[in-house]
């Protein structure tokens, strides 16, 4: 086996990225037609998904930390070329010193594994492990490397910089750039095997940002913002799943998560006739969207409560069918005001099952052999979820009943028409 | 200082601050709209100095005319761009304008006005006390430490803006006024915002900010980062005015004479046609109709009129499934006509909408939103590969138009009215078309402004729909006749909209079949031309294309390229390829007894199309500012504007693709030529006694260039002298 070769997990992530980079690369293509940036453009974003696939089918350490310290200089010079305005160079600053900090740790300790054990080869099945103080550093180095290409950050975060750059560069760098840590983790886990302590940092360091995060999201009214921020978020949640030992739901979100990403960039422009077409056709009142988000809540924890008794996947994928199915049915069949957002409920839930069945699918698929046993994840990462959830809404009671009543009148008479100076 | 007399300044000191709608219902507007009263040339030079920019045609502008062939490249008329820096706000001043401080100034002003804002859940709530909530708020991510957005907090809770004014001691009246522009200058789409919301918002809108709000949170703003500062005695800020004007208007000028000329010598003869048409087809005055009508008039059985694309139909519209009355009509007009009706979304568009709706807000849902991101990311697979590799779109034809409902008191003279100023009361074809237009683009956050500007940016079918119904209804044909307008009873109307990214003619129930295939053929015709393909079958993939790709960003061309406005019978520019350049308004000078429709004209359409003309001049010239900047790094917020990346100021005006093509200058910057072809005496009667027209002509905010008829020779009015021969 070469330095590059397709074990299960390399293959799936080198098409999915190939796939999301191509999307990409022909919307670059597009976007900057007769411009004289195209090329140069174009020709970086193709640059950084080559380092992204490259990394995706590495075989050996030393090949595997070189792509990923390729993709890092890659995704600077990505960044540094889309620059169209000061702020954009700052942010391939910014990128810069992040990667620096993660991927010179990562040098250091590779070399060093290297310097004690001569070269491992990393297989997918056959890999030879690193114990002791080199396999605690190297995962050690590995984390906080993904950390930093996650920008796992609550402020200023090299992810979020990145809509200072064209949509098409946010897009590449949100779907194919910034989730390569699962991976990266991955292979070191097999390596190393897992360090409870260094898992037991970096679920808190997730759990902290995600905390964090949660009312940010909601504080963000910019689209691009909101899905920059989002993606830290979500970046939280992948390397949460990989720090609990739940590597298969990682990897299904990093390629989910890069498509839907990619996805929302690129369609970033329509939304201002999206959310106008939609303000004038659902005249409903906020009930309906409100009584829509808390049957959609309800969904997940249905949907975890689902999987948590581990529900056989071929019946998951029956629900998955029939889910929306019966809901088309329902529409058809009546007038009502709810239906949309009774279609919407149960659209949500058939996918969310769905969804749960991929995650198996995908389980299956890199680990055949696997047995599961334990806790599902869907138990531990729920719990963590409802605590997002719960921040979110204690900020949003905050930010509007923070001023007293007397204070708040006050400041609405400054607004109003009939203020009289004193 | 008394709140009047702050408002007063307010007045004065947004006088230089242009307004902006709302992205869904975008309107080309002129940033200078209030400074008519002015010369063209001063207002202009003092709009620069007060953004620290040259607003002058730049060197590359007049290389390009000459690389059209309309003239030499005669080389530079003197310095027109020399570095200008904005006077600055208190803090910019104390600080200096480039300095981290004032940066941060600004970042922090335009972050809390963004997060306060678009938060707002009801229209009338005030911003302040929002703004307060959200400085004091830990989570905030307006980009300052807590303490000191407390300062600015405090601040805000215990000083009106009369008392923040009040603290910038020594400054007199004339300092304030100036202070205060500086602040509108320093965020140029917050301004503009609130000038709209203040100053042209019919309807409530949540996210209406007025101009007393943004100046208190700018000011304030300023202040309180100046804390340790608060006993100095600031300087006011310089008015200095640039030495560039003259150089400016030299230079603007000389463009002026390569781009109209052409224009001029192609707007010459009578040329016969139309006489015996068989269909008389009403299009906008918009300048994209021009090529669609030159191709229609290949036949001879085909008579063109332009008209204002809401077909003087000044209508509120409810359309069938929407909760929301849309304006259709210029802006400048008040609504007097409702209309209810259409054919509706299909209860499966209904249904799509309500999901993609709920689903947009449930995907930044904390609670929803990590399971449903990756879950749909796994099925959206084949829509990215769909929508990126193949995008398509559904074809036009015919299409059923529902029915509508007009609600006006006397229906019949919104139907005269129309008839006359297009000067259509007699000789009627068997089969007369009211087409208007609309556009089509995927992902474009100002897809509105490539929609009719006659229709406050809304696409323009409903309008030309209604008129039909109107006269084909038998007894508002009856009210006519007893006015004189004798429609023949095998007379019937029709309506179709011109999907201008596509060139493709919807028409509406009720056309004929032969009619179809007239515009057809139009369509191949104007759809070759474009894209310089051979085969129209392949020109007609390649606009669709254009029109469905969501990474195009220049999916038409849009008005670019506006240049003069010709008021006269079509048989004067028949045939003559006007480029696309030039709105075309039918007028007969000779039915046009008492002038009262050539003054309607150079009063609203002519104005309307001063204010677009305009809008690409100063997004031509100042495309980061006054225009939107580079589309590509657009940021929507909400469904009323958008940021480039994450600078927090609103982006007016239209972006960088809609002027250039990346390589060149796509629009040139020079202001509308108005050739009017009318008694000389007639166009300057209405020039000295219109208020509207006076303005703009002795402002030379337009060129005005009259002739007596097709036989006579174009004379330029001069302001102060009068008309002097071209």
């Amino acid at each position: 086996m070469g330095p590059w070769a397709g074990d299960r997990l390399g293959s799936l992530l080198a098409i999915a990225s190939l796939f999301v980079g191509l999307c990409v690369c022909q919307f670059v293509a597009r976007q900057f037609e007769g411009e004289s940036r195209r090329r140069r453009i174009l020709a970086a974003s193709l640059a950084t998904i080559g380092g992204v696939v490259a990394t995706d089918l590495a075989q050996s350490l030393s090949v595997l930390v070189a792509c990923w310290m390729i993709t890092s200089a890659l995704t600077v010079t990505l960044l540094r070329v889309s620059q169209v305005t000061r702020t954009a160079g700052s942010s391939a600053r910014n990128a810069a010193l992040t990667f620096v900090t993660g991927d010179s740790v990562l040098l250091l300790a590779t070399v060093s594994t290297y310097a004690l054990h001569g070269g491992p080869t990393l297989t997918a099945n056959s890999f030879t492990p690193v114990h002791g103080v080199s396999g605690i550093l190297l995962l050690m180095a590995g984390t906080l490397a993904a950390v930093a290409r996650a920008g796992l950050t609550v402020r200023s975060s090299w992810v979020t910089a990145t809509i200072n750059a064209p949509t098409s560069t946010s897009a590449l760098l949100h779907a194919g750039v910034v989730n390569a840590g699962a991976l990266l983790l991955w292979r070191l886990h097999e390596m190393a095997g897992g360090v409870a302590a260094i898992d037991a940092a970096l679920a808190i360091i997730c759990g902290a940002v995600l905390v964090a995060l949660a009312p940010k999201i909601h504080a963000r009214v910019d689209l691009k913002g909101q899905l920059a921020t989002s993606t830290v978020s979500q970046m939280a949640f992948m390397l949460l799943a990989m720090a609990l030992g739940f590597p298969v739901l990682a990897i299904s979100h990093l390629i989910g998560h890069g498509v839907y990403k990619a996805s929302r960039f690129m369609s970033a422009g329509g939304a201002i006739e999206q959310r106008a077409r939609l303000r004038r056709r659902l005249d409903r009142g906020r009930r309906l969207e409100i009584f829509s988000r808390g049957v959609g809540a309800v969904g997940l924890l249905g949907v975890a409560l689902l999987v948590g008794t581990r529900v056989h996947p071929e019946g998951l994928a029956a629900m998955g069918v029939f889910g929306p199915a019966a809901a088309v049915v329902w529409w058809l069949r009546t007038k009502s005001p709810i239906r949309g957002p009774l279609v919407t409920w149960l659209a949500e839930v058939a996918m969310l099952i769905a969804y749960a069945w991929i995650v198996s699918m995908v389980g299956q698929f890199l680990r055949p052999d696997a047995v599961v046993t334990g806790t599902s994840p869907w138990w531990s990462l729920g719990v963590v979820t409802t605590l997002v959830a719960l921040r979110s809404v204690r900020r949003e009671r905050a930010a509007t009943l923070k001023t007293s009543p007397s204070t708040a009148r006050a400041l609405r008479a400054q607004s109003s028409e009939d203020w009289v100076a004193a | 200082m008394i709140r009047q007399d702050i408002d007063e300044l307010i007045d004065e000191s947004s006088s230089y601050v242009g307004a902006m709608w709302p992205l869904d219902r975008a309107v080309a507007v002129n940033p200078l709209l209030d400074r008519l009263d002015d010369d063209f040339a001063n207002a202009t030079g003092e709009l620069g100095r007060q953004l620290g920019l040259s607003l002058w045609p730049a060197r590359a502008h007049l290389a390009e005319a000459s690389r059209r062939g309309l003239g030499p490249d005669v080389g530079d008329e003197g310095v027109v761009d020399e570095p200008l820096v904005r006077p600055g706000t208190v803090l910019e001043r104390v600080r200096g304008v480039e300095s981290k401080e004032a940066r941060r100034a600004r970042r922090i002003v335009g972050q809390t006005l963004l997060e306060a804002v678009s938060t707002k859940r009801e229209p009338d709530a005030g911003v302040v006390p929002r703004a307060v909530a959200i400085l004091e708020d830990p989570a905030s991510w307006v980009e300052l430490p807590l303490p000191k957005r407390r300062d600015i907090g405090a601040l805000l809770r215990t000083e009106s803006l009369e008392g923040l004014v009040a603290r910038l001691k020594s400054f007199n009246s004339d300092d304030v006024t100036a202070e205060l522009s500086a602040h509108f200058a320093r965020t140029p789409g917050w301004s503009a915002w609130s000038k709209w919301s203040d100053l042209w918002r019919r309807q409530a809108h949540p996210a209406a900010l007025s101009r007393r709000e943004f100046l208190t949170i700018s000011l304030a703003v300023d202040l309180a980062l100046l804390g340790e500062m608060a006993d100095v005695v600031f300087a006011p800020p310089s008015r200095a005015v640039p030495a560039s004007t003259e150089a400016g208007m030299r230079r603007l000028t000389l463009l002026e004479s390569m781009v109209h000329a052409p224009l001029l010598r192609a707007v010459r003869t009578e040329l016969a046609g139309g006489a015996t048409a068989r269909w008389q087809i009403v299009t906008c005055i918009d300048v994209r109709s021009e090529p669609l009508r030159r191709a229609l008039e290949q036949r001879d059985d085909v008579q063109t009129i332009g008209f204002a694309g809401f077909f003087g139909v000044p209508a509120t519209i409810t359309a069938e499934g929407e909760g929301e009355a849309r304006e259709s009509l210029p802006v400048l007009l008040e609504p007097s006509v409702a209309v209810r009706g259409g054919r509706g979304p299909s209860d499966w568009a209904d249904s799509v909408a309500a999901l993609s709706g709920t689903f947009a807000e449930l995907t930044h849902e904390p609670g929803a939103m990590f399971a449903l991101a990756e879950g749909t990311g796994w099925f959206a697979v084949p829509w990215l590969a769909s929508r990126t590799l193949v995008p398509r779109r559904k074809q036009s034809g015919l299409r059923d138009a529902g029915t509508w409902v007009v609600e006006s008191r006397d229906r019949a003279t919104l139907a005269e009215s129309a008839l006359r100023t297009m000067g259509l009361t007699t000789n009627f074809a068997p089969e007369v078309v009211f087409v208007g237009h609309a556009s089509r683009s995927r992902a474009n956050t100002h897809y509105s402004t490539l929609d009719c500007g006659a229709c406050a940016g809304r696409a323009g079918g409903t309008n030309a729909i209604i008129l039909a119904e109107l006269l084909n209804d038998e007894e508002i044909r009856r009210t006519l006749a007893q006015r004189g307008i004798d429609i023949p009873s095998a007379t019937r109307f029709v309506a179709g909209e011109h999907n201008t990214t596509t060139e493709e003619v919807t028409l509406f129930a009720g056309a004929s079949s032969d009619l179809g295939r007239i515009f057809d053929e139009a369509t191949d015709a104007v759809s070759t031309s474009r894209t310089g393909q051979f085969r129209p079958s392949r020109s007609r993939r390649a606009l669709r294309r254009r029109a469905s790709d969501w990474g195009e960003t220049r999916p038409e061309w849009g008005l670019a390229g506006n240049a003069a406005f010709v008021v006269a019978p079509r048989s004067s520019s028949r045939g003559a390829d006007l480029r696309g350049q030039c709105f075309l308004h039918s007028y007969d000078s000779v039915a046009d007894v008492d002038g009262s429709i050539l003054r309607s004209i150079l009063s609203a359409p002519v104005v309307v199309a001063q204010w677009i003309n305009a809008a690409y001049y100063f997004s031509t010239v100042a495309p980061d500012v006054l225009g939107a900047g580079d589309k590509t790094l657009l940021n929507p917020v909400g469904d009323f504007a958008s940021i480039a990346g994450d600078d927090p100021d609103l982006k007016l005006g239209l972006p960088w693709q809609s002027v250039a093509d990346g390589a060149r200058p796509q629009h040139l910057p020079v202001r509308l030529l108005v050739a009017v072809e009318a008694p000389l005496t007639r166009t300057e009667s209405i020039v000295r006694s219109e208020p509207v027209v006076r303005r703009l002509v002795e402002g030379r905010w337009i060129r005005l260039v009259g002739r007596d008829s097709a036989a006579g020779e174009w004379h330029e009015w001069i302001a102060g002298t009068g008309w002097e021969l071209v």
